[in-house]
């Protein structure tokens, strides 16, 4: 099959695709065994109820999609299907391979899993709630089962972004609907894909046990086994690597330089397209006055958080899309640091000796570090800043439903997709008690996101996303800090597999040099 | 304590009544502290992340609808149960959470402690018999300077040069995979973080207790008899000279329990120390909470074996003629 | 007083506690004047080594680890200070209850004190954190609840000591009330105790300060507490140790010269009052 991606994707990709070159494993001592070091356990691993890149990547492995990345490449190849293709604007076929059987017994995978897995997305799950990523198959009207080996999906609208977003990703992961009818809600802990890994064993909150499925038909994976270790703390995962406890970790761009000393780390850089910002709740008093906004804006210096919190290791972001991304927004402003005039907005919003401030983070030091940097700038201005420091769980619920009502500034970090749209769905009005923290709502925002989704032309969707962009500019809800750069530290006789946007890792391609 | 012929079964029992006692008692504590909360405690105990139907469970189980008096029956009967209910975060009984870390804390306690036996107790009799000498050095310095450090200080002191400037490896976690040898190694710093501050301590115990004892007229006529010195020392001196170390054993645990926290946290070991500590940062109570009874429990326990020990090394306690001086930390 | 005073330099021990302690005390009380901002930030100067500009070098924003520390003996004395004073009076009042009130009173006051044992410190303290949430208010708070049973102890003991004294048992003849009593005669006599242990648990209080600040459940950032700057420093050991080793330095230095300091007091005042640490 092909893809239509942009050229810049496409020159990355070749790129990283060179950079993953298949080596074949050489040397008599092959490892069977493999240790990542994950930042956290996972928490949900029904796919449409995944919480990150982290649920994700394990799903990715154990499950299979209708068609999957090359290694570190964005171009798909077939993994379910036998064969599949866009009839239309709104129609895919396609084929199933014959003979792949789900672990744990639950049978062989046929077009009615594929239909059970996609349409769930858009269907109430337990409890009546709704898919964290119903979007990602918004645009599927339903899935015609036209056999026992083929069907086609159904969509509603055209849909640019399904094949990026939705079938070749965590979204596409087909499920066995026996295994869901039989463990009910236990799916969010117990996994039976048809991929090339099996989940064998879950020590909650000390590893995960993938064992390579030996009833998987197709190319087996190199190793054997893959034992994912949840250490939150970056730094105890530095030295747990040091000790040979773990072979692979991501690590926080600061610890890059202290890593590269070590003679058995290899250090992997790549440009993410992730974004981290200081968001600004507008509905919460006194931030419901743009002059405060403009005055938090003003006073936050954010090429010394870069400095100080990234140790200049990464470069700071002007907007939402990354350089690279369709819909980069190459003209956005850089707001300078004026203290004077930050003060003069304070007064003229009538709070000229400051106020009281809370800024809520995620505990990681890097997070740490920029709220306090961003304290000290505030408190030239006389606003005092308090950092809420939480944990993962107490963290991502801070914004949501009616706690978020009380969230002030708070500093996020969202992962990217290489398609814009996934990027821009977080912050529509209906976001709002969900992802959308600075509860900011804009009709035409939500429009053009609508029709971001559902345009096939390449040229007017990036019209409508710089459009986008300049209205969340307008907005003053947001301080752009960095688009990141993921780095790595594996060992030399390691050769990871990574898609371009760093999040996403390959397991099944992870080889021995 | 009784006072007519208590006998040893006796005595064994009335320690058993208050040790019972005190559990009962502190469980009654944290109960009654939770009922301070403002607002509803269930909402504020579980945090933001807690969903209506967690808070409801909860609620349930704190029994928030009922008189204070059946609350407390009813949280008894869960406690005695081993119901602690289900932890939100992972969805897992959090009676297995507890139980499955709690070896960690056994081992690491537990060798911090013989530790600090093996090296202050020989350390102290030398002291005794060689006032003034190198080892009565050692152990006064040993006594004031690292008493001070707090144990955490030296945990990161220990972390600093041994992982990070001699490089010498591994460090962390408790190494499950790597079989016993592995875990032993792993054992090595956060014991020794943990017993440096005893050693000197069991030694200053142990070297004045000893001079005490050795000053006493069956030793002078020991001596008379003219039996060999070290046996007089090791054979029958030791033996008495220990009571007071005995006695710091249990009180100890206590402490190092307290401590225990510092080095599973420094050494990311899994412990119930890490577990009541993540149970806090991520706002998880009920966690917290039987993570707190399970270490009340083992101190409790702790100090019902030092009694016992203490009343068969001295027959005159089991007899009522002395008590223990029970005291904290 | 003054013979404390003497009793006290006469040790040797006694002596370098008590200099120390007034040398931390001091420089806690002139911290604002003997070293700069101890929160701002200087990004191009981060992990600095000890130097003429930064006699401790920089932490990981680039702020003076000097001015911090001294800062931290700041927030150490203070929680030392408001923690004693909560400890003290409360322990005063329950274990005076306890010793010269009725059976009635007494006997929930001793439980009370025994459940309180049953914990161990700073286990007691954690729990207590994870009902009234962080932050460094509540420590005191905590901190306090978890020294006062040793303050409420020797107050009962000695209240019991006390009694049956016959000037007590003149004075209630010719009738004198309970409270005349207690507050004329009965504190007054058990003051100098009461002060020992409230020297002897000031280590403690700086201790367990220090370690839940270091678990980030005391002082929030940006303020400076010992156990924060341990906090950061562990967090970047592998970038620097120079944080830690001084923070550790100083915790330990404090700790030294507060036991020292106490113990010399205890032995100045009333040497029966010897335990076990």
């Amino acid at each position: 099959m092909t893809l239509k991606l942009d050229r810049r994707q496409v020159l990355r990709s070749a790129a990283a695709g060179a950079a993953a070159a298949f080596l074949s494993p050489a040397g008599a001592l092959a490892r069977d065994r493999l240790v990542i070091r994950l930042d956290r356990d996972f928490q949900n691993l029904d796919p449409a109820y995944r919480i990150g890149p982290l649920e994700a990547n394990i799903l990715r492995c154990v499950t299979r999609r209708l068609v999957k990345f090359k290694p570190g490449v964005v171009e798909f190849e077939n993994d379910a299907a036998a064969s599949i293709k866009q009839v239309d604007d709104k129609l895919i076929e396609f084929t199933l391979k014959e003979g792949m059987r789900f672990q744990g017994g639950y049978g062989e995978l046929t077009a009615d899993d594929v239909k059970f897995s996609f349409e769930r997305f858009n269907q109430p799950g337990p409890g009546g709630k709704k898919s964290t990523y119903a979007k990602d198959w918004d645009a599927l009207d339903g899935v015609e089962v036209t056999g026992k080996y083929s069907g086609r999906l159904v969509l509603k609208r055209p849909a640019p972004a399904l094949w990026l977003i939705a079938i070749g990703d965590g979204s596409g992961c087909i499920v066995s609907r026996k295994a869901f009818d039989a463990l009910g809600e236990k799916t969010a802990v117990q996994l039976h894909g048809a991929g090339p890994y099996a989940l064998a064993e879950w020590v909650p909150n000390q590893r995960i046990l993938l064992r390579a499925d030996p009833n998987f038909v197709g190319p087996k994976p190199y190793f054997q086994e893959i034992v994912l270790r949840p250490i939150q703390e970056g730094k105890t995962a530095q030295l747990a690597f040091r000790s040979g406890e773990i072979d692979f970790t991501s690590l926080e761009p600061t610890e890059a330089a202290e890593m590269a000393r070590d003679p058995s780390a290899a250090i992997i850089k790549k440009d993410s397209i992730n974004y981290v910002w200081i968001g600004i709740n507008v509905e919460k008093k006194p931030y419901d006055d743009i002059r405060v906004r403009q005055a938090i804006q003003k006073a936050i210096d954010v090429d010394q958080v870069i400095l100080g919190a990234y140790n200049g290791t990464v470069t700071r972001a002007r907007s939402l899309m990354a350089p690279g991304l369709l819909g980069h927004w190459a003209d956005a402003p850089v707001v300078k640091r004026d203290l004077p005039g930050a003060k003069k907005l304070l007064a003229d919003a009538g709070l000229p000796n400051g106020f009281k401030a809370k800024i809520t983070v995620l505990n990681r030091p890097t997070f740490q570090a920029a709220a306090q940097i961003a304290q000290a700038n505030l408190a030239e201005i006389g606003v005092d800043l308090a950092i809420e420091v939480l944990d993962t769980g107490t963290y991502f619920s801070s914004g949501k439903g009616d706690v978020g009502k009380n969230l002030e500034l708070s500093l996020q970090r969202f992962g990217g997709k290489l398609d814009p749209g996934f990027q821009t769905q977080w912050f529509t009005g209906e976001q709002v008690g969900e992802w959308n923290w600075q509860r900011w709502r804009n009709d035409e925002f939500d429009r053009l996101d609508r029709i971001g989704q559902s345009t096939v032309d390449t040229k007017a969707r990036e019209a409508a996303y710089i459009r986008m962009q300049q209205l969340m500019a307008d907005s003053v809800a947001y301080i752009w800090l960095t688009h990141e750069v993921n780095v790595f530290a594996g060992k030399t006789w390691l050769r990871p597999s990574i898609l371009p946007n760093g999040d996403d890792w390959q397991y099944e391609h992870f080889l021995e040099a | 304590m009784t006072r007519v012929e208590p006998g040893p079964w006796r005595y064994f029992a009335s320690r058993v009544v208050t040790a019972a006692f005190i559990v009962v008692g502190a469980i009654t504590l944290l109960f009654v502290l939770t009922q301070l909360v403002r607002g509803n405690p269930a909402e504020v105990l579980l945090g933001p992340r807690a969903t209506a139907e967690a808070v409801a469970e909860f609620a349930r189980r704190m029994g928030l609808d009922l008189p204070v008096h059946e609350r407390l029956l009813q949280f008894f009967g869960q406690v005695i149960r081993g119901d602690f209910g289900v932890d939100i975060i992972s969805g897992r009984p959090i009676l297995d959470m507890v139980l499955e870390v709690m070896p960690f804390t056994l081992a690491l306690t537990f060798s911090a402690i013989a530790l600090a036996f093996l090296i202050g107790v020989p350390l102290g009799c030398y002291a005794a018999t060689h006032p003034n000498g190198v080892g009565d050095r050692i152990a006064a310095v040993l006594s004031v300077g690292l008493i001070s450090m707090p144990s955490f200080v030296v945990s990161i002191y220990l972390l600093l040069v041994f992982s990070i400037w001699l490089q010498w490896l591994p460090v962390l976690g408790a190494g499950g995979s790597g079989g016993i040898l592995d875990q032993l190694t792993r054992l090595v710093l956060p014991t020794s973080a943990l017993a440096i501050g005893w050693i000197g301590y069991v030694a200053r115990l142990t070297r004045s207790s000893m001079v005490e004892t050795l000053a006493e007229p069956y030793i002078r006529t020991s001596r008379a008899y003219g039996l060999a010195e070290s046996k007089i020392i090791y054979k029958y001196a030791l033996k008495n000279a220990c009571l007071p170390t005995l006695a710091v054993l249990g009180l100890g645990t206590g402490r190092l329990f307290g401590e225990a926290v510092f080095a599973e946290v420094i050494f990311a070991r899994p412990g119930l120390g890490t577990l009541i500590y993540t149970g806090i940062s991520t706002r998880n109570y009920p966690v917290v909470q039987a993570g707190v009874f399970a270490i009340v429990l083992l101190f409790a326990m702790a100090n019902l074996a030092t009694d016992m020990a203490y009343a068969w090394v001295d027959p005159r306690i089991r007899a009522g003629l002395r008590g223990t001086s029970a005291g904290r930390r | 007083m003054s013979t404390i005073f003497s009793h006290i330099w006469r040790s040797s021990t006694g002596r370098f506690g008590l200099i120390l302690a007034v040398a931390i005390i001091g420089s806690a009380a002139f911290a604002p004047w003997l070293a700069g901002d101890p929160n701002r930030i200087d990004v191009f100067n981060r992990f600095a080594g000890p130097s003429w500009q930064h006699w401790m070098g920089t932490d990981h924003l680039g702020r003076d680890l000097f001015s911090r520390i001294l800062h931290g003996a700041r927030i150490a004395m203070e929680v030392a200070a408001a923690v004693t004073a909560i400890a003290l009076s409360l322990g005063t009042v329950l274990g005076v209850a306890a010793g010269y009130g009725p059976r009635q009173v007494e006997r929930p006051i001793l439980i009370l004190f025994d459940i309180l044992y049953s914990f161990p410190n700073l286990i007691f303290a954690l729990a207590l954190v994870a009902i009234l949430g962080p932050g460094l208010d509540n420590v005191v708070i905590i901190v306090a609840m978890t020294v006062m049973p040793h303050f409420g102890r020797i107050a009962r003991a000695q209240v019991l000591r006390l009694k049956h004294a016959p000037f007590l048992e003149a004075e209630r003849v010719l009738g004198a009330s309970t409270a005349r009593i207690v507050f004329r005669h009965v504190i007054p006599n058990i003051a100098g105790p009461l002060i020992v242990v409230a020297g002897m648990e000031v280590p403690a209080v700086i201790t367990i300060e220090a370690g839940l600040s270091f678990l980030g459940l005391g002082a929030r950032p940006p303020l400076a507490s010992w156990g924060t700057l341990l906090h950061d420093g562990y967090t970047y050991l592998s970038q620097s140790g120079w944080p830690v080793f001084f923070a550790g330095m100083m915790l330990t230095t404090a700790t030294l010269a507060f036991t020292l300091f106490g113990e010399a007091l205890r032995d100045a005042i009333d040497p029966r009052l010897r335990m076990d640490p």
